[in-house]
């Protein structure tokens, strides 16, 4: 009751003058370095009453220093049914301190959360644009939320972005002291304050003074090094369903017989049509090909989020007549076709993406954003992306390649980290048969071959119609006038692997001058530099590797009057090796190239070597030869 | 009434009976890119009377048959319909009707789409969208939708498009208008109608208690091919085949003529009657008291001129709303800080006018809302508006709502063939948009070689008219002048940048100017007695714009464009230059493109000019590869070595 009215209290507080202190003049120096935006004072408080009635109260003050802090100023506040906006309001505060503007719920501008891709979503967002232009303002907000769950309540992110500084951050929790609750604290430096208060406890944690970062290239994912603290009731509520967990183990377990169970199964018609079409097959594999065949053939992803659809399937049946869903509607009709012929499976939950984000396998809680399969065949884990009609069996892109996910087993939730190609298996390797004649036009066969990381760069283009290729080609291969007069693609879905077959013509490639022909060898793959950074904070981290290997023969015009002189170069770094030969053999120019990049984490020290690496590199790949022409007198 | 328009639905939105043959029929070879094909579309736009609702309405039906050809066609199985807002009228959307076939075994087989899988989804305030995928699509599936939107909107019937990204085999559009009505029928697009019909219904419509006449006119197009977008075009909806109609009068129950948009005077006269458009001008009290505060008396109208709207420009944030209404009001949008492309520039005439200057508002269609029609006035066409002042007998085209804009140019996306000005309450101009600042950008580099092979220098990039205002809003994107520095620095690929200065990031008045300090290590292009280098150094063209073997449409680089380069640069004692690049110009037919490229080397300094001059905004397709050409040249120039020997 006392919490009640100080939170009363709390609003009465709230008018033009009590932001006065909050003058841009009182930001410590130390914070305003690298900081586009400070955080002056953010504050949340949670209460929960009970699990389904959670009290959320938010607090934020930020000083926006400049343009690029204008993202931070922004207010997105998403609600749907069980999460319901109470209140917000706010003021826009001068360099003084002094009220410039107030704002109310009705200044936000209200948008359906679903992205382009999605059908029809039941979550909304309500968004605040300041939209100032004078430097620097301070944005001043308080919003509550009542949430009818505690299950995926806010965790507590700081220093997540790069150019935000933080002044004073203060994280509170508050439940019955009979509430058995779980605590995550990642990379946190400080302890929470507890207080008991009558029949509830509260747990406090007050984080000052932190200051901004930059982005740095090839660093680890900003993820790893914020701090984030998390707070779950074991007992909660999660739209009607009521629930205890306390590990992956027991979170697989209620969510499976929660949310996933009894969904599986399937018309007799269907099924009859399963069994018939693997009748024939010896081995689980084959029969699992077969079926992922079948789910790609008949079913096509149309996202569709209601109720519970955030993390509820929709029945195997209804796909199976509509023959759309979403990927959890689509892993579990994978999922129901298995059972048929009996193949074990898990519907496995992911945070996908191109970043590598993995489940904290220590702290079970509401994660992910998408969901596949996993077929636990003996020594040869295999995973389904179900939403993609033309992948080839087993493959995964880099949109859930090589990560902790959680997968859903009869027994429980367990952690498994999905299939990765190192860089040796990241091949691209391209050999190449050309002639140059005296115009210095070029003309030949190019021949490609994909695998691992590099097999989705190009498989995309394998499916479309020729003109479509050919306009992919030319920008991958961004040569003036190149023509690709023949254009064949050959999969091998088994190994998967992808083939390029080329027949190209680029005119004028060679630069011709008096009776001098100018021509740099390396024609399809060159090196880039990457910025030097002063200072780095990070360690380098590569989260894909590749090999490119390029082998070009090419024909010179007048072979004998040409004198090329054997050239190698060779470097060498902990995360990356070149190596480029040009030789001349039977009157022909043979140019070599390979380079691998090794994935990994690498000491902040070894970034210097590394530029300097790739500075050589394109310094190198520029190499160039001046050929004799016949003299035409 | 009742039978008449049972009548007209049975009749005219009902497609052919579908057939076996419609399924093995190759649609494909039509074009053989096409991932879906519309076979047959129906519209029909007709008026409507509903007493009960507030009088006149419009009933829009369509009736929609698509076959799904390859399996990423499945995307066109998936149907959007958006439903205004006017104010508390909206528009309803009923009998949607949805059904997928597939030839199973020889036979058709109908799934139907389900009422629970139709979402209504709210998008802003001013729309909501009707969603729906139908169900079981396979490759050659046929789907086939219908629904009908009952409209507040009489004003313009719903614009029909022929063509869209999928090839279409026959659309058709009915309008079904009485005779007391009139409307404005504008085609837009490539191709020609392929045939009309026209049937009078006599006795057809019942308004006010009395019997009209009504015409029914369809508009057939067949064979209409997939709409394909292309690199320097305008927006896709210029290009696409549509028919559009707009209400010009009608008469009222009692006889009485209303009248819409029948003349530019009419438009004149309601825009500037509109509290939203000429009440905004006309209101003084705005800018009255502070306007001593910005100009002085003794300046000159220009001067004042450039005062107000850099005023304006610094102290009203653009929200990114475009419009030619205002939408808060000038009065509040400078309290706030903030307000539409209107409230801005609607407010700069507003004070212009206050401080003796010819100023007017100039409404306009953004590049990406297509070219307003020529033929006929379609005031909802425009979507902003700018304005014009005539200072000293010469014309500026302003607009104060982006803070890189010097006086007197217009971006990108106000460059769009025409505006209307609008003088007073019965006169109103087409007018070019145009932009009289030329885009123009020079580089002068001032270098020197050390034996030893290393590069220092120093270049001065000046960009005015559109290069400007485009480098001005990729720096402003940084925070501070420092941090673009230090991206510059580290972005810098085979040379290493000292130092990137900025000047006149918000002197808009001024070229903006990059000084940049450089080095480049060239010791590798030093081999013997020789030295190979390439005098320009930075932004050397690598790649062909204009890459493409085949292009339908002309090209819009939005202004003419130039690009100069002075180069200086002193070679070590003891070279004598051995080889170089022919002296070369180069003219496009009509002087349409011009390039040169001469150099001189005299007392150990290598001097090298190069222009290139886009003279047109506006190239044709056949254009299109005299530009592939040229810019082919010009980059074999570019990258041509000079050589030197030492003795």
């Amino acid at each position: 009751m006392r919490l009640v009215t100080g939170f009363i209290l709390f609003i009465c507080c709230y008018s033009s003058t009590a932001f006065a202190q909050y003058a841009v003049s009182d930001i410590p120096k130390e914070l305003l370095s690298r900081a586009s935006a400070t955080v002056r004072l953010e504050e949340m408080t949670i209460h929960m009453k009970a699990p389904n009635d959670v009290d959320i109260m938010n607090k934020t003050i930020i000083t926006v220093h400049n343009k690029a802090g204008e993202k931070f100023a922004e207010q997105t506040l998403g609600y749907d049914k069980v999460r319901q906006i109470k209140s917000a309001k706010g003021e826009i505060l001068d360099e003084d301190g002094k009220v410039i503007r107030k704002f109310g719920l009705k200044d936000f501008k209200d948008y359906s959360a679903s992205g382009s891709s999605t059908l029809y979503s039941d979550s909304r967002v309500k968004v605040y644009q300041p939209m100032m232009n004078n430097y620097p303002y301070t944005l001043a907000i308080e919003y509550e939320y009542r949430y009818k769950q505690s299950f995926g309540l806010p965790a507590w992110i700081l220093n997540y972005q790069e150019g935000l500084s933080v002044e004073k951050s203060i994280f509170k929790f508050t439940a019955a002291e009979s509430s058995k609750l779980r605590i995550n604290e990642k990379n946190c430096p400080v302890s929470p304050k507890v207080e008991k208060n009558g029949k509830t406890q509260s747990y406090t944690w007050t984080f000052e003074n932190m200051a901004a970062n930059r982005v740095e290239p090839y660093s680890p994912i900003r993820r790893e090094s914020a701090t984030i603290v998390e707070v779950m009731p074991e007992e909660f509520q999660y739209y009607q369903f009521a629930g205890k967990i306390s590990d992956w183990q027991s979170f697989g377990t209620w969510y499976n017989s929660n949310l996933v169970k009894d969904k599986r199964n399937l018309p007799p018609a269907t099924v009859a049509q399963i069994k018939q079409l693997t009748a024939d097959m010896a081995t689980p594999k084959e029969k699992a090909k077969a079926l992922y065949k079948f789910l790609q053939t008949k079913t096509r992803y149309i996202s569709v989020q209601i109720g519970i659809g955030g993390h509820e399937p929709f029945p195997a049946e209804q796909v199976d007549r509509v023959g759309y869903g979403d990927c959890k509607a689509l892993a579990n009709y994978m999922q129901a076709l298995l059972d048929v012929v009996e193949i074990p499976s898990y519907y496995a939950i992911v945070t996908a993406g191109n970043q590598q984000v993995d489940f904290d396998p220590n702290f079970a809680s509401l994660d992910g954003n998408h969901a596949i399969v996993c077929i636990p065949f003996e020594n040869d884990t295999t995973w389904l992306e179900c939403t993609s009609t033309n992948y080839p069996f087993g493959y995964l892109g880099d949109f859930t390649d090589n990560r902790l996910v959680l997968a859903v087993t009869k027994d429980g939730g367990k952690i498994m980290r999905t299939a990765s190609y190192s860089y040796d298996e990241s091949l691209q390797h391209r050999k190449s048969n050309l002639t140059l004649d005296a115009s210095g036009k070029l003309s030949g066969s190019l021949s490609t071959l994909y695998k691992g990381n590099q097999f989705d760069n190009h498989f995309s283009n394998y499916h479309e119609h020729l003109d479509e290729q050919k306009k992919s080609l030319r920008q991958q291969y961004d040569i003036d006038r190149i023509e690709f007069t023949e254009v064949k693609y050959n999969l091998d879905a088994d190994k998967i692997e992808l083939t390029e077959e080329l027949q190209i013509d680029i005119p004028r490639y060679g630069i011709v001058n008096g009776n001098s022909l100018t021509l740099h060898p390396n024609i399809f793959n060159r090196g880039s530099s990457i910025p030097e950074i002063v200072n780095r904070k990070k360690p380098v981290r590569i989260y894909r590797g590749y090999t490119d290997i390029d082998e070009i023969e090419i024909e010179l015009p007048n072979p004998k009057e040409q004198h090329i002189l054997p050239y190698e170069k060779k470097l060498e770094v902990p995360m990356a090796t070149y190596h480029q030969t040009v030789s001349k053999v039977d009157g022909k120019l043979k140019y070599y190239r390979k380079v691998e990049l090794k994935e990994g984490t690498f000491p902040v020290e070894s970034y210097v070597e590394f530029s300097k690496f790739m500075r050589e590199v394109q310094a190198s790949d520029g190499i160039k030869f001046n050929l004799t022409l016949v003299d035409k007198k | 009434m009742l039978f008449a328009s049972t009548w007209a639905v049975a009749q005219s939105t009902n497609l052919p009976k579908l057939t076996v043959a419609d399924f093995t029929t190759d649609h494909q070879q039509i074009d053989t890119a096409a991932n879906a094909i519309v076979l047959f579309e129906i519209g029909r736009s007709e008026l409507d009377v509903q007493e009960s609702e507030g009088g006149l309405h419009l009933n829009f039906y369509c009736t929609i048959r698509k076959k799904i050809l390859k399996k990423d066609g499945d995307t066109h199985a998936t149907v959007e319909v958006p439903l205004f807002k006017y104010g508390s009228k909206y528009d309803k959307i009923r009998e949607i009707k949805a059904s997928t076939y597939n030839l199973v075994n020889g036979q058709i087989v109908e799934d139907k789409l389900k009422k629970d899988a139709i979402f209504t989804e709210k998008v802003t305030d001013y729309y909501d969208q009707v969603k729906f995928t139908l169900p079981n699509i396979q490759e050659n599936s046929i789907i086939e939708y219908s629904y009908r939107i009952y409209s507040p909107q009489i004003f313009n019937l719903k614009t029909w498009y022929f063509q869209s990204e999928i090839p279409t085999v026959q659309s058709e559009y009915t309008a079904v208008i009485p005779a007391i009505f009139q409307y404005n029928v504008s085609l837009k697009g490539h191709y020609p109608i392929s045939d009309t019909k026209s049937t009078k219904l006599s006795e057809h419509f019942l308004w006010g208690g009395k019997r009209q006449d009504a015409s029914r006119m369809t508009y057939i197009m067949k064979d209409v091919p997939a709409f394909k977008e292309e690199d320097f075009m305008l927006a896709p909806v210029n290009y696409l085949s549509a028919i559009n109609f707009e209400l010009r009068t009608y008469h009222d129950p009692n006889g009485l003529l209303k009248n819409f948009t029948r003349t530019w005077k009419d438009i004149d006269m309601e825009l500037l009657n509109d509290k939203e458009f000429g009440g905004q001008i006309k209101n003084k009290s705005v800018y009255s008291k502070i306007l001593p505060t910005i100009i002085h008396k003794d300046s000159s109208k220009l001067q004042q001129a450039k005062a107000i709207y850099s005023y304006i420009q610094k102290n009203i944030t653009w929200n990114k709303n475009l419009g030619k209404y205002a939408e808060k009001g000038i009065k509040d949008a400078l309290q706030d800080k903030k307000g539409n492309m209107a409230d801005i520039n609607l407010g700069l005439v507003s004070a212009l006018n206050l401080a003796d200057i010819e100023a007017y508002p100039v409404i306009i269609s953004t590049r990406s809302n297509g070219i307003p029609n020529i033929i006929h006035p379609v005031i909802t066409d425009f979507n902003a508006v700018i304005v014009s002042a005539k200072i000293d007998g010469k014309d500026y085209l302003l607009d104060a709502s982006d803070k890189n804009l010097p006086f007197g140019l217009l971006s990108l996306r106000s460059i769009n063939d025409r505006g209307r000005i609008i003088y007073s309450k019965v006169n109103s101009d087409w007018i070019s948009l145009v932009n009289q600042i030329p885009t123009k950008s020079t580089y002068n580099i001032n270098a020197k070689i050390s034996p030893e092979g290393l590069i220092t220098g120093k270049i001065d990039k000046y960009y005015t008219g559109l290069e400007a205002w485009i480098k001005r809003t990729e720096v402003g994107e940084f925070p501070t002048l420092e941090e673009y520095e230090e991206k510059a620095i580290e972005k810098a690929s085979g040379i290493r940048i000292l130092s990137a200065k900025i000047k006149n990031q918000d002197n808009l008045e001024e070229s903006l100017v990059e000084t940049i300090d450089f080095e480049m290590d060239i010791k590798d292009n030093m081999q013997g007695n020789m030295l190979v280098m390439n005098p320009v150094l930075f932004e050397r063209q690598r790649k062909n714009p204009f890459n493409l073997t085949e292009r339908n449409f002309h090209v819009d680089l939005g202004s003419a464009q130039s690009e100069v380069y002075n180069i200086s640069i002193q070679i070590p004692q003891g070279y004598t230059l051995e080889r170089a690049p022919k002296n070369t110009a180069l003219t496009l037919p009509e002087n349409s493109a011009k390039y040169s490229y001469r150099s001189v080397f005299q007392d150990g300094v290598l001097m090298v000019q190069q222009m290139r001059n886009l003279n047109n905004a506006i190239y044709s397709p056949e254009e299109y590869f005299h530009l592939k050409e040229f810019f082919s040249l010009l980059i074999q120039q570019q990258n041509t070595d000079f050589q030197f020997k030492k003795l």
